[in-house]
Parts: structure tokens; C-alpha cells; sequence
């Protein structure tokens, strides 16, 4: 299990418990987080669960391969976070308090 | 219905009460409303039936007809392969796969990652007032005559001049193009199909050949310098597969879908009078009728014995995932039937799972460009009085579309 923190474009965020193995595309769209489409249901094939994420948490998450990093354009980052898809990121103990960005555009 | 199938031999595995009748034939034309009159008698029957006329050449299919189902089945790629889902290269004896949508993971996203890059948003907002400008010619060509046959003058051409364009062919190809893809979609000729297919091979092979030696900024020069699994150039039957597929899967489905839409249009003037007044509302409304006037039908091969959802199915079964009847389950939707422009449904028009259309952007580009400037520039129009709309089957499209308004 490990909290983890969405924040909306508004700035607001809200806090969820997710079990270990869920990816963060399932618990955003469990949990009606507005802005994570998941248009492929978790698939990587439809860059709509597109997250921000502080580069100090990067070295906690799985690298992005090669159909992952094929959809991000390396200069799409914003506010200083780098953009991945959430649901090739499964949660860990290590993500306990793990803040994640809604980007401003899925598309 | 003219045309004459073989008597289906029925499989020891399947259970009499799932053998059902199923109308949607590929090839045939119609003058029923299939999407009104035809999905909700089949939502009426089992979850899943066997009927003997599904796959193209009258052969037979499972039909899968809950949302959720067909969910399940578009990630279970082990049980069930996209290998040979469509007849074409088979049928002219040659040995390439459409790719990336006919390999089975994990090979998949081996190819999947190499035309991503192609048809990212970004790639694609960059061709908007290009995509722009076809239509605004295509619409300014008859807006003056208040009337259009708007598959013939705008639908089916549109999106083959935006194909050429990506492709680096010429613009003159376009009614060649038309030719054979009407050829490979809509024909019940076995060998009429064969031919066209033989005739789309045989011109991309001579293009793929001229841009080894003359690489432009095209998505064919693209293709035949990409390196692939650790370094390797793609061999001749992947860039055959790889530009068929886009060939196969790039035109007549935006085609359809426009074709789709504005028949909605035409025949329901609170919708088309709410989106020309809130052109912001149209790329949910295009959503929403994606949804109620899906049109795709692709396939899977069983690969081993599985029970699915409490059927049994036997290697090389056929299974049809039948997207008409995925966005009208009415366990899925309230009021399945009913277009709600505003409803922003989670649909499966464009599949669901690893191989989710890869041309999703571009083909949400087009037909959003399309709506925003036929209703910009064309007043309000209806379905030319006394016409009766008839239905191609198979992709679900219609033959015709002719509308009218005040010039």
C-alpha cells in the first residue's frame, strides 16, 4: 500500500491509498481523477494517462521503455516535472507519498 | 441478399442455442438501419453466438456483443491472436502481416514503438491547417450549389488527400486510391478484392523501392531508414505490411465516420443546430457519435481451447469484435440508442488495449476539422427529400449521402 497524491490543474489535490501492483492510471481512473483519460485501458498504446512527476521521484520509478518513450516528446515536460505514462508506472512501498501532476493536455 | 455462401459446416463445439443468425455481412449493402433496427434485436440474445456468415468471404465468426466482453477479449492476446485478421495477403499468396496491428505482443510493441513518433499529437496538430485546407476546398467546391453528395464529394476523398500528403505521394493518385480501397473494403468479389489488393502491394513496393534510393521527409522514407529490435533495418515484408496497414486502416474509417456523423446530422437538426452554435461541443459530439455509429468490425483467431465468458472455443475459431455492437450495449449506456452529444462516453471505437488505433489523432483531427467547417460554411441541411440511405456492411458505411440546404 502507499498514499499517493494527485494534483488537478486547479492546483487541488486529493489523496488515495493504492495497493501495491495497481498502476497509477488504475488508481486515478478508480478514482475519477479528472484529466487521466486511459483512452487504451492500460495498454501503452494511447498516451492519454500522461502524469507530471518531480524529477526527485524518478530514480523510485521504473525506466520508460522504448513503446513508452516513443509517445512522450522529450520537451513536453511542464512546471518542471517530466511527463510518463501513469500506467506503466506500478505502485510500490517506495511511492508511499508520491506527489503526481495532471498535465494540461492529454492529446 | 444475392449473394450465395457455402452451406456452414458446424463445429462439434458449438452448442446449437448459440447459433444465431447475424445480418451484418460483409459486402452487402442495406437499406435497413442496422445501427437502430439490427443492434438491439442482438442485444436481445446471448452474450455471446456463433453465426456462419461473419468473417469476409461469408465464413464463420463468434459474435461478442457486451462492451465489457470485448474489453477483455482485445487484452487477452495470448488466447486470442490479431495474426491474419484481414484476408489480403493471404489471398495473393504473399507472406507479409499488417503491422503493427496483426502481431500478438510482446513482438508487438517492438513495431508499435518504431510508428509511434509518426502519429504523436504533436506530430499531428502540425498538419491542422493543412487538414484545414482540404476541407475548406473540398466544401467550397459545392457549397453553392445547395447540395452535395457528401460521400462522393467530400468523405471519401478528404481523407486520402491528407494520406498522399503524409505519404509523399501526389495529390493526382487520389481517385486511383479511391478505386482500390473501395476494391479491398466494399467488394463481395473474392477476386475482385484479391485484385485490388494485388494492385495497392505491388504500387508500395515500387514507392518503398524509390525512397531506399530517394529518402525524403515522408513517412515512407521514414519507415525504410528506421532501425528496429537493437539496430536492424526493417526487411521488405514489414515495410509492405507497414505501409498496407496504413493504407488499409488510414482512409476508409475516417471516410465511414464522417459518413456516419453527418447522416446524424441531417436527420437530427437539434444536434446539428446545437453544434453549429457551440462549435466548441464538437469534439465530444464526435465522441459520442463514434459510439452509437461504430463501424468497425475486426477479427481474432482463437489460438488454443478457452472457455471464454462461459463459451468454448477451439483453435482457429474466428472471433468478430464487432465495435457496432460494443457502443450500444445497453448494460454499458444508459439509453444505448439515443446520441447524447454531450454524453463523453468511454467507447471502443478505436479498439481498446495494445492495439489501440495508432492513427487515433490524426483521424480525431480530420473529422473535427470537417464538422467545424462544413457547419461553419453550409446552413442548416437535411437528407434530400425521398432518399433512402442505404448501407454498405462490413465497414458500416453509407453509399450514399446526398444533403440540401438554402444556397
Amino acid at each position: 500500500m502507499a498514499r499517493i497524491t494527485f494534483v488537478a490543474l486547479d492546483g487541488s489535490a486529493k489523496s488515495y491509498d493504492a495497493a501495491e501492483g495497481v498502476s497509477l492510471m488504475r488508481c486515478a481512473v478508480d478514482n475519477d481523477v479528472p484529466g487521466i483519460v486511459a483512452e487504451c485501458g492500460g495498454a501503452c498504446a494511447c498516451a492519454t494517462c500522461q502524469v507530471l512527476i518531480a524529477p526527485d521521484w524518478l530514480d523510485r520509478l521504473p525506466v520508460a521503455g522504448p513503446n513508452e518513450a516513443s509517445m512522450i516528446d522529450e520537451d513536453s515536460g511542464e512546471r518542471g516535472m517530466v511527463r510518463r505514462l501513469s500506467c506503466q508506472i506500478e505502485v510500490t512501498p517506495e511511492l508511499d507519498g508520491l506527489v503526481v501532476h495532471v498535465p494540461s493536455s492529454q492529446y | 441478399m444475392s449473394i450465395a455462401f457455402a452451406t456452414p459446416v458446424i463445429p462439434d463445439h458449438v452448442p446449437e442455442n448459440l447459433i444465431r443468425p447475424f445480418p451484418f455481412v460483409f459486402g452487402t449493402i442495406t437499406e435497413a438501419d442496422p445501427f437502430n433496427e439490427w443492434v438491439p434485436e442482438v442485444h436481445k440474445g446471448p452474450d455471446i453466438f456463433w453465426t456462419p456468415h461473419a468473417y469476409p468471404g461469408g465464413t464463420p465468426a463468434w459474435i461478442v456483443r457486451r462492451t465489457q466482453d470485448l474489453r477483455d477479449l482485445y487484452f487477452d492476446t495470448e488466447n486470442f491472436s490479431s495474426k491474419d485478421f484481414s484476408p489480403y495477403s493471404k489471398m495473393i499468396g504473399d507472406t507479409w502481416t499488417n503491422l503493427p496491428v496483426e502481431i500478438d505482443p510482446p513482438k508487438h510493441a517492438m513495431y508499435r514503438a518504431f510508428v509511434n513518433p509518426i502519429f504523436t499529437p504533436k506530430a499531428m496538430a502540425a498538419l491542422e491547417e493543412k487538414i484545414r485546407s482540404y476541407a475548406v476546398e473540398y466544401i467550397e467546391a459545392f457549397r453553392a450549389k445547395g447540395e452535395c453528395e457528401y460521400m462522393k464529394d467530400f468523405a471519401f476523398e478528404f481523407p486520402i488527400k491528407v494520406f498522399l500528403e503524409l505519404m509523399g505521394l501526389p495529390l493526382s493518385l487520389t481517385p486511383q486510391f479511391l478505386e482500390w480501397e473501395t476494391g479491398l473494403l466494399h467488394e463481395p468479389d473474392m477476386g475482385k478484392m484479391a485484385a485490388a489488393a494485388r494492385s495497392v502491394v505491388d504500387y508500395l513496393r515500387g514507392e518503398i523501392e524509390d525512397r531506399r534510393k530517394n529518402p525524403t521527409g515522408d513517412i515512407i522514407s521514414y519507415a525504410v531508414q528506421a532501425q528496429i529490435d537493437g539496430g536492424r533495418k526493417l526487411d521488405d515484408d514489414e515495410l509492405v505490411g507497414f505501409c498496407f496497414n496504413l493504407f488499409i486502416g488510414g482512409l476508409d474509417t475516417v471516410s465511414t465516420n464522417m459518413g456516419g456523423q453527418f447522416a446524424h446530422l441531417a436527420t437530427h437538426p437539434e444536434d446539428q443546430a446545437r453544434l453549429r452554435a457551440n462549435p466548441e461541443m464538437i469534439p465530444t459530439a464526435i465522441d459520442e457519435m463514434m459510439r452509437a455509429y461504430a463501424a468497425v468490425t475486426t477479427f481474432r483467431t482463437c489460438t488454443r481451447e478457452v472457455e471464454f465468458k462461459g463459451v468454448r472455443m477451439m483453435p482457429g475459431d474466428k472471433v468478430a469484435v464487432c465495435t457496432t455492437l460494443g457502443g450500444r450495449d445497453p448494460e454499458e449506456y444508459d439509453r444505448a440508442n439515443d446520441v447524447i452529444i454531450d454524453r463523453k462516453p468511454k467507447h471502443v471505437s478505436f479498439g481498446y488495449g495494445p492495439h489501440l488505433c495508432v492513427g487515433m489523432h490524426l483521424a480525431r483531427r480530420e473529422m473535427r476539422i470537417a464538422m467545424e467547417e462544413f457547419l461553419a460554411r453550409i446552413p442548416a441541411f437535411t437528407l434530400k427529400p425521398g432518399h433512402t440511405l442505404r448501407r454498405h456492411l462490413g465497414m458500416i458505411q453509407p453509399v450514399e449521402l446526398p444533403l440540401v440546404w438554402q444556397a
